[in-house]
């Protein structure tokens, strides 16, 4: 049901087609300008189809969160460069939309005006945009709260809220940073089937960067595992249990499997970690 | 459409990168689970663990709740406060320690009080200096809010700006008054300049350091649903700085009041500074303690509107304390 790849894929075209590029993309911070450069992101080259959801997986510090930015356009590569749609990527855009980790909800806007806020800057006329938010606060379930603030909300809910933001941005691919990664356990795991289900109901090509395995597997169809920086792809296990996916998927044997593979691939990776300058 | 008959890889890892670790196949050396979770044995003490219902104790034992006895507390310990002050000073001046005519008592300022209040030297004078302290506050603020948001959000404006708001920010707004008087005249145009010159200096200051504590994932958020640069200035860091700009409203208006007595006091026919001047030339003490407690009224009054205007502006921010 699942593999690992063991060599490089070539690319193959079909009626889905590829949304994003990653073309020898290479980055590294510039720290002090005694000390070298600290290289997050090793030589990487990745293509991903259209409409599919991508985990990436890695140890922490490992350049994930950075591959992720330089695809938004908030972080410009040292080397090499990002195609999204066919188009190079210049700076942040609304056609890459983000959920980061921390709660990017703007605590000054109600949920109604947060999620119509993209359209907004879009210059989307204020009946159409408030239809488009109202759809979007009740795909995830939050009618009743159109017009509370933030504050007034549960850290889950507020990730609700990003959801519907993001997505009502309507963007061609969405980032998400460890989107879940400051929830306690049981909300986390409420969000992912939110997610799951949002995501089969309203397809996008998502690149989701996570440390939990299960929620990789979960929601992904295919899980890229990287090395200890500088980061690099150690590994791609393709992930294709049916859609649509219920949280009893966690305990089917073939799942729980993946997970032991997937862990496995880990450890292997973060062992293959230079252990030269960097701390 | 929901099924995932795919055709195609989601993945495809491009070219024979030689930096591609070849990646190790699943280790079939699993650990095992750990099946040696031992039985829990049989204690004989008590359990860990005991669920109590104490709701109705816990309700009866708390009396009134917490948050109005607070306040009852915070009212009374206030008013404690300030009566503790007066009745020292009463006593003292009742005693004659010092000359009544230096020392008035209480119930002697009350009546000059209530006197200048009802012949008009006191609403005069409250007019006066009112007229003074809007106009350069809300001139000195609106400049120093415009400006200081501008310098704290484009880099370009911050460096033409900023060395000159760092070199008059250390002068105290008083020593222009010479120069101002020089170049307007003693009128009120002067008064104004001064009295905005301090309020400016305070709120641009509020207002830059505001635009810097903008979070970055807020800006980050608004770029990646698509805001410019412009967008994202008024959008999003405009009113997450409101607090500070508040904050620094709050600031210059005590500043404005401050600086307004102060250049009363060196030149001017009228008003609250003015009469406090008149007041200890002729040795009406009673009538500087008038001036000073209507000052702080005032004063008072109008910190208390701001923080009106703040609460109602500001709803969506937690609620301190």
């Amino acid at each position: 049901m699942s593999m690992s790849m063991t060599s490089a894929v070539p690319v193959k075209t079909s009626e889905q087609g590829i949304a994003i590029s990653l073309v020898d993309v290479r980055h590294e911070y510039v720290r002090t300008r005694r000390s070298d450069p600290l290289e997050a992101l090793g030589r990487t080259s990745l293509d991903i189809a259209r409409n599919s959801f991508v985990s990436f997986v890695g140890p922490s510090g490992c350049g994930k969160s950075t591959l992720l930015r330089i695809v938004a356009g908030l972080v410009t590569p040292t080397e090499g460069s990002v195609l999204v749609e066919g188009e190079r990527v210049h700076g942040p855009d609304a056609k890459r939309g983000m959920v980061f980790q921390q709660d990017a909800v703007f605590p000054w806007l109600t949920v109604r005006r947060n999620v119509a806020y993209g359209p907004r800057m879009r210059g989307v006329p204020r009946r159409e945009r408030q239809r488009a938010a109202d759809e979007w606060i009740s795909l995830v379930g939050l009618d009743a709260f159109a017009h509370a603030y933030p504050r007034e909300l549960s850290g889950g809910m507020r990730k609700r809220v990003d959801l519907a933001r993001s997505y009502a941005a309507d963007p061609d691919v969405l980032l998400m940073d460890e989107p879940f990664g400051a929830l306690d356990a049981l909300t986390r795991e409420q969000m992912q089937l939110e997610l799951l289900r949002l995501w089969e109901e309203r397809r996008k090509t998502v690149l989701f960067v996570t440390h939990d395995l299960e929620e990789a597997l979960l929601l992904s169809d295919a899980v890229v595992v990287m090395t200890a920086r500088p980061s690099r792809i150690h590994a791609v296990e393709i992930n294709n249990f049916p859609r649509p996916r219920r949280p009893e998927l966690r305990s089917d044997p073939a799942f729980v499997e993946a997970r032991q593979r997937l862990d496995a691939l880990l450890m292997s990776g973060s062992a293959h970690a230079p252990t030269s300058a960097t701390t | 459409m929901m099924t995932n008959s795919r055709d195609v890889e989601p993945v495809s890892l491009v070219g024979d990168e030689p930096g591609f670790d070849s990646p190790s196949m699943p280790s079939d050396a699993a650990p095992a689970p750990d099946q040696t979770v031992g039985e829990v044995p049989a204690t004989s003490g008590p359990p860990p663990v005991t669920v109590v219902d104490r709701s109705l104790e816990a309700v009866t034992a708390s009396g009134s709740p917490p948050r109005a006895r607070n306040s009852w507390e915070r009212i009374a310990l206030g008013a404690l406060g300030i009566a503790i002050v007066v009745a020292i000073y009463t006593a003292v001046a009742t005693l004659g320690i010092k000359n009544n005519a230096i020392m008035p008592t209480p119930s002697r300022i009350f009546s000059t009080g209530l006197h200048n209040l009802s012949n008009g030297t006191i609403p005069d004078a409250i007019w006066a200096s009112l007229k003074r302290v809007l106009a350069g506050y809300a001139v000195g603020s609106a400049a120093g809010i415009i400006i200081g948001t501008s310098m704290g959000w484009f880099k370009r404006i911050e460096y033409l700006i900023s060395p000159l708001v760092e070199a008059i920010r250390p002068i105290p707004g008083l020593a222009f008054v010479p120069l101002v008087i020089l170049w307007f005249g003693i009128g009120e145009t002067s008064k104004v300049i001064v009295i905005a010159e301090a309020a400016f200096v305070v709120s641009v200051v509020n207002a830059r350091a505001g635009m810097k504590e903008v979070a970055n994932t807020y800006v980050e958020a608004a770029e990646t649903l698509g805001a410019s640069r412009f967008q994202v200035f008024y959008s999003v860091a405009l009113p997450s700085a409101v607090p500070y700009l508040f904050a620094g409203l709050r600031v210059a208006l005590a500043v404005s009041w401050a600086t307004l007595v102060a250049a009363e006091l060196i030149a001017a026919q009228q008003g609250l500074g003015y009469l406090l001047q008149e007041g200890s030339q002729f040795f009406q003490t009673d009538l500087v303690m008038v001036v000073i407690v209507f000052i702080g009224a005032l004063a008072t009054v109008m910190d208390q509107l701001l923080k009106f205007v703040q609460r109602r502006v500001t709803r969506w921010a937690e609620v301190k304390r």
